[in-house]
C-alpha cells in the first residue's frame, strides 16, 4: 500500500516537474539565475561629437570670381569652424522669412554653402530645440562682411543674424591659398541657358558644381569580406551581446538563403546574419509594454548611439543621414564614411550603413551593413587622373538618355544639341562617394561620382567612367 | 562729291580691315568661357578656364597667347655698335627691335595723318561754299588719302610681325576636335597672371579667322584697384 502511494506521489512529482521545466524553457528562465537581459542592460554612454554627427553631405566654397571648391571629404578645420559658429546660435524667434533671390544672389559671392541630402531639424542641430521644428536643406554663410546666414527649407528661405567667427574666414582664406580642386557650375561650363533659350525653352540656371580641374590620387579601399566580417566567432560575440553568455535557450537556425538566425522568447527577440553581411536585430517584446517613457529627439539619438557603439566595437566614421518619425518612435539612418567620404553600400539597406529604430526609449530594430578592416591602396600608376566630366557624360549618355526619356519631359529628339543640354540642365546633384556592392561579396570600395538626373541616381567609377549602379532617387521630404 | 564720298568709304574700310577677323564669329564655334565684362575685362580667382563649344565638325585650330612687351637686351645693342659678331638669336632680337621701332613710328605717323584728314574734312563742313577751280580742289586731299592708304598697308604688314613678337604662347596651337555628345574644347590655365590675352582661331591656314580678346585681372588686382580708388580722407575712417 505504501509502495502504491509512493508511486503515485512520484508520478505527480514528475508531471509537475515537466510542466515547470517546460515553462522555464518557453519563457526563457533557468529558474535559478538569469544571466543577462538586454532590456534592463545599462548601456555605456558614448559621447556624441555633435560636429561629426551633423556633418553635411556637401560643403561648397565660393571664393569669388567663378571659382569654387567642393568638399565631400572631411575638411576638419573648416567644418569645425562652421559648427562652432552655428552651434546653439540659432533661435526660432530670430528666423525671418526672405525672398529666394537674396539667397541666390549671396550664393554668387564669396560664401560657404552647406548642403544636406535629407532635410535636418534645425532646432535640434544648431539650436536648443524649437517649438515648431523647421527642417532645412541648405545653409549659406556669406563671407563679405554680412552678419547673417541664409537657410533654405524646401522652397522657403530664412535669414538669421549670426556673427561669423573670424576663424571661419581664416579657414577659407587658408584653403584658397592651397592647391584645391576647382569646381564650376554646369552653367558656367556649358552656357546651357543660352542654347536652350535659342530653342525656345526658358530654364533656371543650373548652379550644380562639377569638377573642372584634374583629379588625381584618389585611393581605393579594401574591406573585409562577409566570411571574415561575420565569421562564426564574430557572430557568437554579437549573439552574446544581445542574449548574454548563457545561450541555453537561444535557438539557432539557418534559412534557405544562408541567413543564420538566433531567436528567443517565441521569436520576439531575433538576431540574424544574412549571407550578404546584413545584421538585423529586432525586439518586439519591448512593444508589449503599456507604460510609455517620455523621450526627446536628443535622448533617442543618444539611445541609438549608445546601442551602436555597444553592439559594434571599434566603429568610426558614422554620420547621421536622416531621422524619420515613425509610429511612436524615430528611425535614425547613419552613413558610414572612409577618410571622411560617405560609402554607398549597395545591398539590403539601399546605400545606407545603419538604421536604428528607437521607441519608448529603447532600440526595437537595428540593421547594419557596414564592413571594417579597411586598408587603402593607391592606383596612381595604373590610372593617372580621373576621367573628366565630359568623358563621363559621354560614356554614359545612352543610359542617362534612356532613363531621361522614360520620364518623358522633353520635346526634343535625342540627337539634338537642345536635348543634350536639357538633360545636362536637369542634373540635380553631383558629388563624390565611395561605392561597394555587398550583394556580390566583393571587398573593393571604389571611388565614384554620384550623379542625380531626373529621378535617377548613378554611381560612376571616377577613373574608368563606367557605370557601377543605377538607382531611383528617394523622396527627400522637402522638394 | 560722289568721288569724295567713295574715297572716304574706301579709306574707312581699309582702316577697319584689321578689325574684321576679330569682333564676332557667327559660325560653328562659340567661346563659352571666359566671358568678358566691361572693357573686355575678365576677373578670375585663381585659374583661367577656357571653354569653346563646337557645334559641328570644323577644321579650326586654337591658340592662346598673352601680349607681352618686347624688350631687347641692351648688351646686344652694345655688341652691334661695337661690330661684334652676333649669334642668330641675337640677330633676330635686333630685327625684332627694328620691327618695334618701325611699328611705333608708323602708328604715330598714321595717327598724325588721320588727325590732319579729320581737320581737313572739318574745314569743308564749316565752309561748304568754297569753290575751287576744277582739278585743283582735291589735290591736297587726294595726296593725303593716298599717303594714308599706303601707310595703312605698310602698317598692317608690320603689325603682323609686331604682334608675333609680342605674343607669348600660353597654349600651343591645337585642333578643335568635334567628338562625343559634349564637343567642347576645355583647358585650364593655373595661376593665370594679369594681362591682355587673345584666343586665336585659324581655319587651317595662317590667316587668323577669329580672335577673342580679353584683359585678365585676378580678384586681388580688382580689390587693389577698388581700394586705391578710395579717397585718402575716407581711408582714415578704416584706421
Amino acid at each position: 500500500m505504501n509502495w502504491e502511494k509512493f508511486k503515485t506521489f512520484f508520478l505527480v512529482f514528475l508531471a509537475l516537474s515537466s510542466i515547470y521545466l517546460t515553462g522555464v524553457f518557453m519563457y526563457e528562465t533557468t529558474g535559478l539565475n538569469k544571466n543577462f537581459n538586454l532590456k534592463e542592460f545599462d548601456f555605456p554612454t558614448v559621447r556624441i561629437n555633435a560636429d561629426e554627427i551633423t556633418h553635411p553631405q556637401g560643403l561648397f566654397i565660393n571664393f569669388g570670381g567663378d571659382s569654387y571648391t567642393a568638399f565631400f571629404f572631411d575638411e576638419d578645420a573648416l567644418w569645425e569652424s562652421i559648427h562652432a559658429t552655428l552651434e546653439n546660435a540659432i533661435q526660432e524667434e530670430s528666423l525671418v522669412r526672405v525672398d529666394p533671390m537674396l539667397f541666390y544672389s549671396h550664393a554668387k559671392e564669396r560664401s560657404v554653402r552647406i548642403h544636406y541630402e535629407y532635410p535636418v531639424p534645425l532646432g535640434e542641430y544648431f539650436g536648443d530645440g524649437f517649438e515648431n521644428e523647421i527642417l532645412v536643406d541648405e545653409i549659406l554663410l556669406p563671407l563679405l562682411g554680412r552678419n547673417y546666414i541664409l537657410l533654405r527649407s524646401g522652397e522657403t528661405y530664412y535669414q538669421h543674424r549670426v556673427i561669423l567667427d573670424e576663424a571661419l574666414r581664416e579657414a577659407v582664406n587658408g584653403l584658397e591659398s592651397m592647391d584645391y580642386r576647382v569646381f564650376r557650375t554646369i552653367e558656367d561650363r556649358f552656357s546651357i541657358q543660352k542654347v536652350l533659350e535659342e530653342s525656345g525653352i526658358s530654364v533656371k540656371v543650373n548652379a550644380t558644381l562639377i569638377p573642372s580641374s584634374e583629379i588625381k590620387g584618389v585611393p581605393f579601399y579594401k574591406m573585409a569580406q562577409v566570411e571574415e566580417e561575420l565569421s562564426l566567432q564574430v557572430m557568437e560575440a554579437y549573439v552574446k551581446k544581445i542574449f548574454g553568455s548563457d545561450l541555453s535557450f537561444v535557438k539557432r537556425m539557418t534559412d534557405y538563403d544562408g541567413t543564420v538566425i538566433y531567436m528567443t522568447n517565441f521569436g520576439k527577440q531575433v538576431l540574424s546574419f544574412s549571407s550578404e553581411g546584413l545584421i538585423r536585430y529586432s525586439d518586439n517584446a519591448i512593444l508589449d509594454k503599456d507604460e510609455k517613457t517620455p523621450t526627446t529627439y536628443k535622448s533617442d539619438l543618444q539611445t541609438a548611439w549608445n546601442f551602436i557603439h555597444y553592439f559594434e566595437e571599434d566603429i568610426e566614421g558614422l554620420r547621421l543621414l536622416k531621422s524619420e518619425a515613425q509610429n511612436q518612435g524615430i528611425l535614425f539612418t547613419f552613413t558610414h564614411s572612409v577618410a571622411g567620404t560617405p560609402i554607398y553600400y549597395k545591398g539590403a539597406l539601399e546605400g545606407e550603413a545603419i538604421k536604428v529604430r528607437v521607441e519608448n526609449g529603447a532600440v526595437v530594430d537595428y540593421r547594419s551593413n557596414i564592413r571594417r578592416k579597411i586598408t587603402e591602396f593607391r592606383v596612381d600608376e595604373f590610372y593617372g587622373s580621373a576621367d573628366s566630366f565630359s568623358r563621363i557624360f559621354d560614356k554614359n549618355f545612352d543610359t542617362f538618355s534612356d532613363n531621361y526619356r522614360d520620364e518623358g519631359d522633353t520635346p526634343f529628339t535625342s540627337d539634338t544639341q537642345a536635348y543634350i543640354f536639357q538633360l545636362l540642365n536637369d542634373i540635380e546633384s553631383f558629388r563624390f562617394e565611395y561605392y561597394i556592392d555587398t550583394t556580390v561579396n566583393t571587398s573593393t570600395v571604389i571611388p565614384a561620382w554620384r550623379i542625380t538626373i531626373g529621378g535617377y541616381v548613378y554611381h560612376i567609377d571616377i577613373y574608368q567612367g563606367t557605370l557601377l549602379h543605377t538607382g531611383e532617387e528617394r523622396d527627400h521630404g522637402l522638394e | 562729291m560722289m568721288k569724295k564720298s567713295a574715297l572716304i568709304i574706301a579709306f574707312i574700310w581699309l582702316l577697319a580691315v584689321p578689325a574684321f577677323a576679330q569682333n564676332t564669329l557667327d559660325g560653328p564655334i562659340e567661346v563659352v568661357s571666359p566671358t568678358t565684362g566691361n572693357y573686355n575685362d575678365v576677373v578670375v580667382g585663381k585659374d583661367l578656364y577656357i571653354s569653346v563649344r563646337i557645334d559641328e565638325p570644323v577644321d579650326y585650330t586654337v591658340e592662346l597667347v598673352k601680349m607681352v612687351e618686347f624688350e631687347i637686351d641692351l648688351e646686344i645693342l652694345d655688341k652691334m655698335f661695337l661690330n661684334i659678331e652676333l649669334t642668330e638669336e641675337e640677330k633676330e632680337q635686333i630685327i625684332g627691335a627694328n620691327v618695334v621701332r618701325l611699328y611705333t613710328s608708323l602708328e604715330a605717323r598714321l595717327r598724325d595723318l588721320e588727325s590732319k584728314y579729320e581737320a581737313m574734312l572739318g574745314e569743308d563742313r564749316e565752309d561748304p561754299e568754297v569753290d575751287l577751280p576744277d582739278g585743283y580742289e582735291d589735290l591736297e586731299r587726294l595726296a593725303l588719302e593716298r599717303e594714308i592708304l599706303n601707310l595703312s598697308k605698310q602698317f598692317e604688314e608690320i603689325k603682323v610681325a609686331y604682334e608675333a613678337l609680342s605674343y607669348q604662347t600660353i597654349i600651343e596651337e591645337e585642333p578643335l576636335v568635334y567628338e562625343g555628345v559634349l564637343p567642347f574644347y576645355e583647358r585650364t590655365i593655373t595661376d593665370a597672371r594679369d594681362g591682355s590675352y587673345h584666343l586665336i582661331f585659324r581655319d587651317g591656314t595662317e590667316e587668323i579667322t577669329y580672335k577673342y580678346s580679353f584683359n585678365l585681372k585676378t580678384i586681388d588686382t580688382v580689390a587693389s584697384e577698388v581700394f586705391d580708388s578710395i579717397p585718402q580722407h575716407l581711408l582714415k575712417l578704416f584706421d
